[in-house]
């Protein structure tokens, strides 16, 4: 009975098929470690320009415009940016601008005086009296200006925000904001409230399409309303999405100006904008949704851009 | 004050602190300072501190004394003669040049422009440290597959 030959050479033929996987792992493993090189490299190469921009963005303007041989003869005397004192010249300019300033801030005062300490316009008025000021005054005039109508200025300073709905604020993406309200606190209010109300007020609101826990998000100081990396949905047909003043409008599209990404995860939308993001801002849970071919959309889309911005560094552009 | 601050010939102060860019020779000075030898005087109009107030410093060695080059576009160049103008040279093979295309030496370049220059000569030192590790990292590498497929 004839049986199934087996070569004697087996070992050896097994021999150069291990020795072959093994040099194809090893080329496998040098390709990407040399990919991971030049993502290093990336990287490093926009922390560069990062760093520059910072640093030009926090010194003064004096010292922006400074020449080098000047500022060769401070680096002498200064340790850090910040401990350059603007010099007699310069002290001129800014007691020049100190008295602009006092003048400003009164135009602050009587701004915000005029509008009834309505919230925005306080908190403009806070922030600009600090600031250098006629320019603000002047801002929160054409903001007072451009107002689109809503509700009156009383009825807003009166209390916080009736509906506990995301639109209030786009703090959405963090819902902490909205469970932090003492469920008490929201009953007293109700009692003062007219009895007149939309039954379907009753019903259980999502305060966000968030459903991430709600740790971790107390400390962010950039504006809730913009912030670089938000999570988002898109409106279900037939939802409306408010404006913060009112006016009705459909929100298929993002209507933004602005370059941003949008990610469609697992369970919504990752919405990125142009501003600085901490990294303890990206939540691991968040990124969980993520599975394999949106994180390799994502890496094509990270390189597209990057070869758009050195390419356009490339080409002069500031 | 910092007592630890140098003055050199050309009258600029420049304390230990920038001790640290010395390598990129992004200041006039160390780039002054990075010419060991040159074979034309100072009155001449390729004397060093024109070389470097036009962004080179010296690569060169001891038989070719005359190399010298750009802290910005690293372009090198030899050959030079007695009235040789270092900026219009540098203008001439390097006119991509960054440096070159402000075209002001460093005492009258304002702080803004400065570290936008720094940005790119610190970038321009990130690439050439990664193109040199690749390559040494590739030729490694490949040593070691060689001497394992021949060593059956």
């Amino acid at each position: 009975m004839p049986r199934t030959k087996i070569p004697k050479n087996s070992k050896r033929n097994r021999d150069v098929a291990n020795r072959e996987e093994k040099v194809r792992l090893f080329e496998l493993k040098m390709d990407s470690s040399l990919m991971s090189i030049d993502n290093l490299e990336i990287a490093y190469l926009s922390e560069v320009d990062n760093k520059v921009k910072s640093v030009l963005s926090v010194i003064q303007t004096e010292l922006r415009d400074m020449k080098m041989s000047e500022i060769l003869h401070l680096f002498g005397e200064l340790n850090r940016f910040g401990e350059f004192k603007a010099s007699d010249q310069t002290q001129m300019i800014a007691s020049m601008s100190a008295s602009t300033n006092t003048t400003g801030g009164q135009g602050v005062a009587l701004a915000s005086g005029g509008s009834r300490n309505d919230e925005e316009d306080s908190s403009l008025g806070a922030s600009g009296g600090s600031m250098l000021a006629v320019s603000t005054a002047s801002m929160l005039r054409s903001a007072k200006a451009m107002r689109t109508p809503g509700p009156l200025h009383s009825a807003r300073s009166r209390r916080a925000r009736r509906s506990r709905s995301a639109c209030g604020e786009l703090s959405v993406i963090h819902s902490a904001k909205a469970t932090s309200i003492p469920s008490s606190s929201t009953n007293a209010n109700r009692m003062s409230r007219s009895k007149m109300r939309t039954p379907m007020s009753a019903r259980p609101k999502a305060f966000s399409a968030d459903r991430t826990p709600l740790k971790l998000h107390r400390g962010r100081t950039s504006s809730p309303s913009t912030p670089p990396m938000a999570f988002l949905r898109y409106p279900k047909p037939g939802e409306v999405a408010l404006s913060k003043f009112g006016s009705p409008m459909v929100a298929q599209v993002m209507p933004e100006k602005f370059a941003n990404v949008n990610i469609p995860i697992r369970n919504g939308i990752l919405s990125l904008r142009p501003k600085k993001l901490e990294a303890g801002e990206v939540e691991s849970n968040l990124l969980e949704n993520l599975d394999e071919n949106t994180l390799n959309q994502i890496k094509t889309l990270h390189a597209n851009l990057q070869m758009i911005v050195n390419k356009a560094s490339q080409a002069g552009f500031k | 004050m910092d007592a630890t601050a140098a003055t050199d010939a050309t009258g600029a102060v420049v304390g230990d602190k920038l001790e640290m860019f010395r390598q990129l020779n992004l200041l006039e000075q160390h780039r002054v300072e990075s010419f060991k030898d040159w074979p034309f005087p100072e009155q001449s109009s390729c004397s060093i501190s024109k070389m470097a107030e036009a962004g080179f410093y010296w690569t060169g060695t001891k038989r070719e004394n005359d190399t010298a080059t750009c802290f910005v576009c690293s372009k090198t160049l030899d050959g030079w003669e007695s009235d040789d103008d270092p900026w219009k040279e540098h203008l001439k093979h390097a006119p991509q040049c960054e440096f070159v295309k402000l075209g002001c030496a460093e005492k009258d370049l304002t702080v803004t422009q400065f570290l936008e220059i720094l940005g790119r000569v610190v970038k321009t030192s990130i690439e050439k440290n990664c193109k040199a590790f690749k390559q040494s990292f590739i030729s490694d590498n490949e040593n070691s597959l060689d001497k394992f497929t021949h060593n059956k």
